[in-house]
């Protein structure tokens, strides 16, 4: 290998070297993230801006994630005020609010979580015991929709408050919620309230068969009087109707008959005679009666 | 050399990109947000590794679906039973499958604000979907309470995400898919509602019951009437007849009152008496013999 060529090699290398050495000057920080510059092990800078920054080579640069992270771990069981087994589901979001305590204490995510679940869950169980199941879980007549909260969000709430210094000052970390994601009986005490909303669904529709004859009863019973009121009516108006027929011909009659009442007795008399008597008629006739005398005794 | 320079083209051409018509271009350099809002078009960037970029869908509506894992939705199995359950103000329990939707307004906000962005909304509506749940009882939210407990879901939910998370994310809807009792008691629900619809044909019975008697009632109460009015006519014909044929009869007695008497008499007794059975005594000795009258058929 030639001078010529050596120096080349020993350029090329200089070079590279250089700009190596150049780029280890500079790191770039993304908006997600925390970066610490370390320095032979002992923490020299945090830098919190997103950018390209400055350091020496020999730092070394570690990063946190900045963004919220989710913490919800498998639902576990806790014991309410009144002694009832309830499986709470909780999810805790949080995000790193102090990387140099977080880097001292805690480590990592996985650090965190752990530590955030004996801090939040050992809260929330406690807190569990001092409301009611009947409180958590209730109906309200009126659910509001803005500003007044539910006993679930009050205990979360609660539990966030309680847990959010200490999570701040032993682990750098900020609680930014703690919620109640879902409450429901464990598996071993499902029977029982199957057992209990079957009974209820069969008493609701017993209430509801029993209603309907209710209404069926009520409703015909309601026509039938209504019927009945109905042909009353009418039988009142009819007799009344009728009995204005008998009085005008009432009145007819008497003030024909009336010019001369002995003849209508007569009239009427032989009338009735020819409607009262039939075949089934015996009559008993005086051989004196005016019908007879003129074959009894001859012309008088 | 121009192996060299053909290389820093394609390098440099690198740079070009193309942001989708439903899409926003976020564009950081060398870490820091450089370019938040890019619109759809071609654009250039300094290449990698001094740039990146992501694209957002932000006209694209998001669905989650609470009450069941996203990938077992994918799967199309069955989730874990106790996933989809909620218990109800009443203390019932209640299977509900929710759908969220979301649009992303802040793309910057929903890249850099969370780790999961989506997982918080889940949680979030889930969270909200069930506190709100045990607040009604179990048949408001199967039936009348539904629509006003999505929208109410809808405004809490969309309320913490605002005010706690800030996710650049806005909630369009969440509907509720499914709302049904879990199977070892969906038989009790479903003869309740049978009794329901017993009781709602009971009354339908009993009203074309009441729709049929009353018109039979009006009608005969109708015929009842017009008999009545026949009647009222009937007599009053009949008299003004009868009162017509006396006074014709009587004008005629009056001319000659014994004639007319006497053959009146006759007439009548003409008429009745061969029907008769007739028995005739003598009217002096006034004796009746009452074995022929026996012996008569």
């Amino acid at each position: 290998m030639s001078e010529l060529a050596k120096r080349r090699m020993a350029q090329v290398a200089l070079a590279v070297v250089a700009v190596l050495l150049i780029a280890r000057c500079f790191f770039t920080v993304d908006e997600t993230e925390w970066a610490m510059v370390v320095r032979f092990g002992r923490l020299v800078r945090v830098v919190g801006d997103a950018g390209l920054h400055l350091r020496l080579p020999i730092d070394s640069v570690r990063k946190f994630d900045k963004r919220l992270q989710i913490y919800n771990p498998p639902a576990t069981e806790m014991l309410t005020g009144d002694k009832k087994n309830l499986v709470v589901d909780a999810f805790v979001v949080w995000r790193i609010a102090d990387p140099v305590r977080f880097l001292q204490s805690v480590g990592d995510n996985l650090g965190a979580e752990a530590r955030l679940h004996d801090l939040v869950w050992s809260e929330l169980a406690a807190a569990m015991g001092n409301y009611e199941l009947g409180r958590l879980v209730a109906v309200r007549s009126e659910v509001a929709d803005n500003g007044e909260r539910t006993a679930l969000t009050e205990l979360a709430e609660s539990v966030r408050e309680r847990c959010r210094p200490n999570a701040l000052r032993l682990y750098g970390i900020e609680l930014v919620d703690v919620r109640l994601k879902r409450l429901n009986f464990p598996e071993q005490n499902k029977e029982a309230v199957f057992a209990r909303m079957r009974a209820e669904r069969e008493r609701i529709a017993k209430r509801y068969l029993a209603e309907g004859e209710e209404i069926a009863t009520r409703i015909k019973a309601e026509a039938d009087r209504e019927k009945e009121r109905i042909l009353a009516d009418a039988y009142r108006q009819a007799e009344r109707i009728k009995g204005e027929g008998d009085a005008e011909a009432a009145r007819i009659y008497g003030q024909a008959f009336s010019r001369d009442p002995q003849f209508y007795k007569m009239l009427r008399t032989l009338d009735a005679y020819k409607k009262a008597m039939d075949d089934k008629t015996t009559v008993v006739l005086s051989s004196d009666s005016e019908f007879l005398q003129l074959l009894t005794r001859g012309r008088k | 050399m121009r192996w060299l320079f053909g290389f820093v083209l394609v390098y440099l051409l690198s740079g070009f990109y193309i942001v989708g018509s439903e899409e926003v271009g976020v564009v950081r350099l060398l870490g820091r947000v450089w370019q938040e809002r890019v619109s759809p078009g071609l654009h250039y960037r300094p290449p990698f590794p001094f740039t990146r970029l992501d694209k957002v869908k932000v006209r694209q509506v998001r669905r989650l679906t609470i009450g069941m894992e996203a990938a077992e939705a994918l799967m199309g199995r069955q989730a874990n039973p106790a996933m989809a359950q909620f218990l109800t103000g009443d203390q019932n329990i209640l299977i509900v499958r929710a759908v969220a939707q979301f649009t992303v307004h802040d793309p910057v906000r929903f890249l850099f604000a969370a780790s999961d962005a989506e997982g918080i909304v889940r949680r979030v509506v889930e969270t909200v979907l069930a506190e709100e749940v045990a607040q009604m009882p179990v048949d408001e939210v199967m039936t009348t309470g539904k629509i006003a407990l999505q929208n109410r879901v809808r405004r809490k939910a969309q309320r913490i995400l605002e005010e706690r998370y800030r996710l650049g994310i806005t909630l369009v809807a969440v509907t509720l898919e499914r709302v049904a009792p879990p199977d070892p008691v969906k038989d009790a629900f479903e003869a309740v509602t049978q009794a329901r619809q017993t009781r709602h044909r009971r009354l339908l019975e009993a009203q074309t019951y009441a729709n049929t008697v009353l018109p039979q009632a009006r009608g005969e109460a109708q015929r009842v009437i017009n008999e009545a009015l026949a009647y009222r006519e009937r007599r009053i014909a009949e008299a003004k007849g009868d009162a017509a044929r006396f006074l014709a009869l009587w004008s005629e007695y009056r001319k000659a009152k014994d004639v007319t008497a006497a053959r009146l008499y006759l007439e009548a007794m003409e008429e009745i008496l061969p029907r008769l059975k007739k028995v005739i005594v003598d009217a002096q000795s006034g004796q009746l013999d009452v074995g022929m009258v026996r012996r008569q058929p």
